[in-house]
């Protein structure tokens, strides 16, 4: 069935700003506790421990609501739309959702960035996004340089991190993951997307010299993609 | 040995060269590696995702541009992935029978062990399913002299896996050269010219 646009269906779902905003509050108590675990241990036992629990259960909590639930029609949608294929109105709400999703699962798995999404800055980008005529994976590659200038996704606002040794940035890596995920093959289930997901966390990790040479020109990022993506 | 499949239907070779399928044929060897021997392994997945990208681009370098060369190519592509398992070391043994035989080349070094299992029945198996080839492996492959050499060899140059793949394959090695790619035609030519020497 289909769903009947809202009088103001210009506007992203008003989840999506609460789901931001409980994004931020995970991401600052989990950058809080690493940022003052020095100072924690100055602290009497029972109330470090205290003081832990309470970031803990702000963190859980957060967690479990920021993250709205996915479909593996979803994921296709989002396929579609970053590759070119797809242009239907929703489909851009659809694609900051799955991004979202993807970005938290890549955040606490073996990646483990410190960096900040916001779905209803990435729905606003995407809606302005429109497909070519080239193939998928030049619209991929031209999707991840968008993505890349949108500010979308980044550093935690005053969170002190150390310096990279290139401008290859956790989020770049990060986007590049996602796109070659959503460039590859798709599964039948959930579970198994969230797998191929975690080996193209580790594909783009072995890849990185190839992919960091290739990201700032958009052609040869498509070949590079086109390359990681069909042999994820 | 069951091997997992991808959602479009292609050639075992084809499939070989997806990181997914990879993950999955080699988790598959490792649960019938533990039960055929009774040793248990750990497995790094981001040290095998760079066995595999190490693995593409030999593979991708070399490949051959003569249709005639597939087959031939099967079993060197299964020698570099061997090169590639014993480089990036993406298994460790984490358990195994406290009173187990050490000459048996399963518990003498259990890690290459389950590596060459794992590159023989992906070669055994692409072989049959894409060449209608049976493999023929060699009695060397139970013997414990040649596992030492094995070992003591790929441990200074793990290049010669891909001859000691060939050898245990029942394939004739290439000592000389392991890591290059000879054509059906170049290697023709060249044993009119060259004898094989076999290692100790």
């Amino acid at each position: 069935m289909r769903r009947q646009a809202t009088p103001l269906s210009f506007l992203p779902d008003l989840h999506m700003p609460l789901r931001d905003a409980l994004r931020g509050v995970a991401v600052i108590a989990d950058a809080t506790e690493e940022v003052l675990e020095p100072a924690t241990r100055l602290l009497p036992a029972p109330m470090a421990e205290r003081f832990r629990e309470a970031l803990g259960a702000l963190e859980a909590a957060s967690k479990r609501l920021m993250v709205a639930p996915i479909t593996a029609q979803d994921i296709q949608t989002a396929a579609d739309l970053v590759t070119g294929h797809q242009t239907e109105a929703g489909a851009a709400a659809t694609t900051a959702k799955v991004l979202s999703y993807a970005w938290e699962h890549i955040r606490t798995a073996e990646l483990g960035h410190h960096e900040l999404i916001s779905e209803t800055l990435l729905a606003a980008h995407l809606g302005q996004t429109r497909g070519t005529d080239g193939r998928p994976s030049e619209n991929a590659a031209a999707f991840f340089a968008h993505l890349r200038s949108s500010r979308a996704m980044g550093p935690v606002p005053g969170f002190v991190r150390p310096a990279a040794e290139d401008d290859f940035s956790e989020t770049d890596r990060a986007l590049l993951t996602i796109t070659v995920w959503l460039l590859s093959a798709r599964e039948e289930s959930l579970e198994a997307e969230e797998r191929i997901l975690d080996l193209s966390s580790a594909l783009v990790t072995a890849l990185n010299a190839d992919l960091q040479a290739a990201a700032d020109d958009t052609g040869t990022l498509a070949d590079a993609l086109e390359t990681a993506a069909a042999h994820l | 040995m069951t091997l997992p499949t991808l959602p479009e239907p292609q050639p075992l070779r084809k499939s070989a060269q997806r990181l997914r399928w990879f993950v999955g044929a080699f988790e598959a060897q490792v649960a019938q590696t533990e039960d055929e021997t009774g040793n248990s392994f750990a497995i790094d997945r981001g040290a095998l995702a760079e066995v595999f990208a190490s693995w593409l681009k030999a593979f991708e370098a070399q490949k051959p541009t003569d249709d005639a060369d597939n087959q031939a190519y099967v079993g060197f592509a299964a020698g570099l992935m061997l090169r590639s398992l014993i480089k990036f070391k993406p298994a460790r043994i984490s358990d195994g029978p406290p009173d187990a035989d050490q000459t048996n080349p399963a518990y003498f070094w259990p890690e290459g062990y389950l590596y060459v299992a794992f590159c023989l029945n992906v070669r055994g198996l692409v072989l049959a399913q894409d060449f209608n080839t049976d493999q023929q492996p060699s009695t060397a492959l139970d013997e414990a002299r040649t596992w030492w050499s094995f070992k003591e060899n790929v441990g200074d140059d793990p290049s010669l896996a891909i001859a000691f793949l060939d050898l245990f394959a029942g394939d004739d090695p290439n000592w000389s050269a392991p890591d290059l790619f000879r054509s059906g035609q170049v290697r023709q030519i060249a044993n009119r010219f060259y004898t094989e020497i076999a290692l100790d």
